[in-house]
């Protein structure tokens, strides 16, 4: 299967705007599609991130998907009506003497 | 789950075992993270070099595409966006969908877990549209997305020279190449097919830092005339990559730190056997190769296996050993000077460990 179909589109959102993406792209590849490179920030200094190696292993691209937090945003394909937001949670860890 | 083998990766390595394994009538579980088969191969589109002299001139994803289907034709049970996360105390090992957990049971175990990306370190390098050169390539081939407008590439190497082609077919426009090392030391080779496409090279200079409103904008590059401050939105990595060792970790198999196979590998025996019985290591992950080697190692695995399951003879075994590490040598050698003899070392130590343990 090829796994992107030029065609078919999928919708969803995010951070409450609707947005459009091919059937068979990974969350990452729709977001960056739709000009999000900023995925969500990083635990403790809240610094942005977004894809590094789209192959799952450095763990940059973290979103939340329908309510799940940490989510490899490059390892999951998009699906109709996902409801995504910025992967930036984790707030127990940070605390605001770590400065920014 | 119970089984004869486990394969852990789907790449060319892990596929080509998982066919010759299936076909010579051992049962065959395949693991494999990602959502489809194929590894980083799967998605390139420029031509394989190195492969072994049998097969036909092919890109990575006819090459890949073929594998599969003969994959798909055979009784092999595949997991796909399945990892292995950690070993039982009964030796199982704990495979997740990321929902659920279960053991399966393997008389033997292949780790062809591949190789990743080496990063480079810079102020910045954490920025959104910093990335590693693959993720770049597998972006615009696989998913149908311009990663970016205008990329700076840190390191030219063959790779370097194969996605600044499909760059410049996608329309991303190269603002300059960055390499570390002098002119002197960078093939001629390269230097002119970057010549010819009229993409700068800044040699002997390397990232200061990478500047943007939360993301990339411009970066600030130390050449050997000076500073340089550079307009870019995309940051592409070409630094070489390291064998994935994760899982043999897991498995308490002994690494030795080899810089000409890529950095920390699986010590391994003459089938590729590592210190820990019955887990093989092969591909990538058993230092970097080539196309080639990809094939090679795994075939040279799988001999051993399925004489570990008697369903090859010794004499049968024997023969096919050394015609494989034969074709190995040759292929090795073709691509690289080192990486064979850099093996031979590794299966000496894993012959010393053997004397002495
Ligand atoms: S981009 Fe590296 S894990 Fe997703």
């Amino acid at each position: 299967m090829v796994s992107v179909q030029p065609q078919a589109y999928v919708s969803f959102s995010f951070n409450g705007t609707e947005m459009r993406a091919l059937k068979g792209q990974t969350i990452a590849a729709a977001l960056l599609a739709n000009g999000i490179r900023k995925l969500g920030v990083s635990r403790k200094l809240r610094q942005p991130r977004g894809i590094f190696c789209h192959t799952g292993r450095c763990c940059s691209c973290f979103v939340t998907v329908d309510g799940i937090d940490h989510v490899l945003s490059c390892m999951k394909r998009i699906e109709e009506g996902m409801k995504i937001e910025p992967g930036t949670s984790d707030p127990v860890v940070w605390r605001s003497g770590d400065g920014d | 789950m119970e089984t004869d083998v486990l394969i852990v990766g789907g790449g060319p390595a892990g596929l080509t075992a998982a066919c010759r394994l299936a076909e010579g009538g051992a049962k065959v579980v395949l693991v494999d993270e990602g959502f489809e088969l194929g590894g980083h191969m799967h998605h390139q589109s420029a031509v394989v070099r190195s492969l072994p002299d049998s097969y036909e001139t092919m890109t990575g994803t006819e090459f890949i595409e073929q594998l599969i289907g003969r994959v798909n034709a055979l009784e092999i049970r595949q997991l796909l966006s399945h990892s292995v996360v950690g070993v039982y105390q009964n030796g199982d090992l704990g495979v997740t969908d990321g929902n659920r957990t279960f053991p399966i049971s393997a008389g033997q175990v292949i780790l062809a877990t591949g190789a990743a990306e080496d990063a480079a370190l810079f102020p910045g390098w954490t920025f959104p549209g910093v990335m590693t050169l693959g993720a770049a390539q597998l972006l615009i081939n696989r998913e149908r997305v311009r990663p970016g407008n205008t990329a700076l590439i840190v390191g030219l190497n063959q790779f370097t020279l194969e996605v600044a082609d499909l760059f410049s077919k996608e329309n991303v426009s190269i603002a300059g190449i960055i390499e570390e090392r002098d002119r002197s030391a960078v093939p001629e080779e390269w230097i002119a097919r970057i010549h010819e496409e009229r993409i700068p090279v800044y040699f002997s200079s390397r990232i200061q830092a990478v500047l943007g409103n939360g993301e990339v904008e411009k970066a600030i590059i130390q050449t050997s005339g000076g500073e340089k401050v550079m307009e870019a939105d995309m940051i592409c990595i070409s630094n070489g990559m390291s064998p994935i060792t994760d899982l043999a970790e897991l498995l308490t198999c002994e690494l030795t730190y080899n810089e000409s196979l890529g950095g920390q590998v699986p010590i391994y025996n003459e089938g590729f056997e590592t210190t820990v019985p019955s887990v093989f290591v092969i591909g990538n992950a058993a230092g970097v190769t080539c196309a080639g080697g990809l094939l090679l190692t795994a075939e040279i695995a799988a001999n051993q296996v399925l004489k570990n399951l008697s369903l090859r003879t010794r004499e049968e075994y024997l023969t096919r050993n050394q015609s494989l590490w034969e074709e190995l040598r040759k292929t090795e050698n073709q691509h690289s000077g080192i990486v064979h003899e850099e093996r031979a070392g590794i299966i000496n130590e894993s012959v010393q460990e053997n004397a002495y343990g």
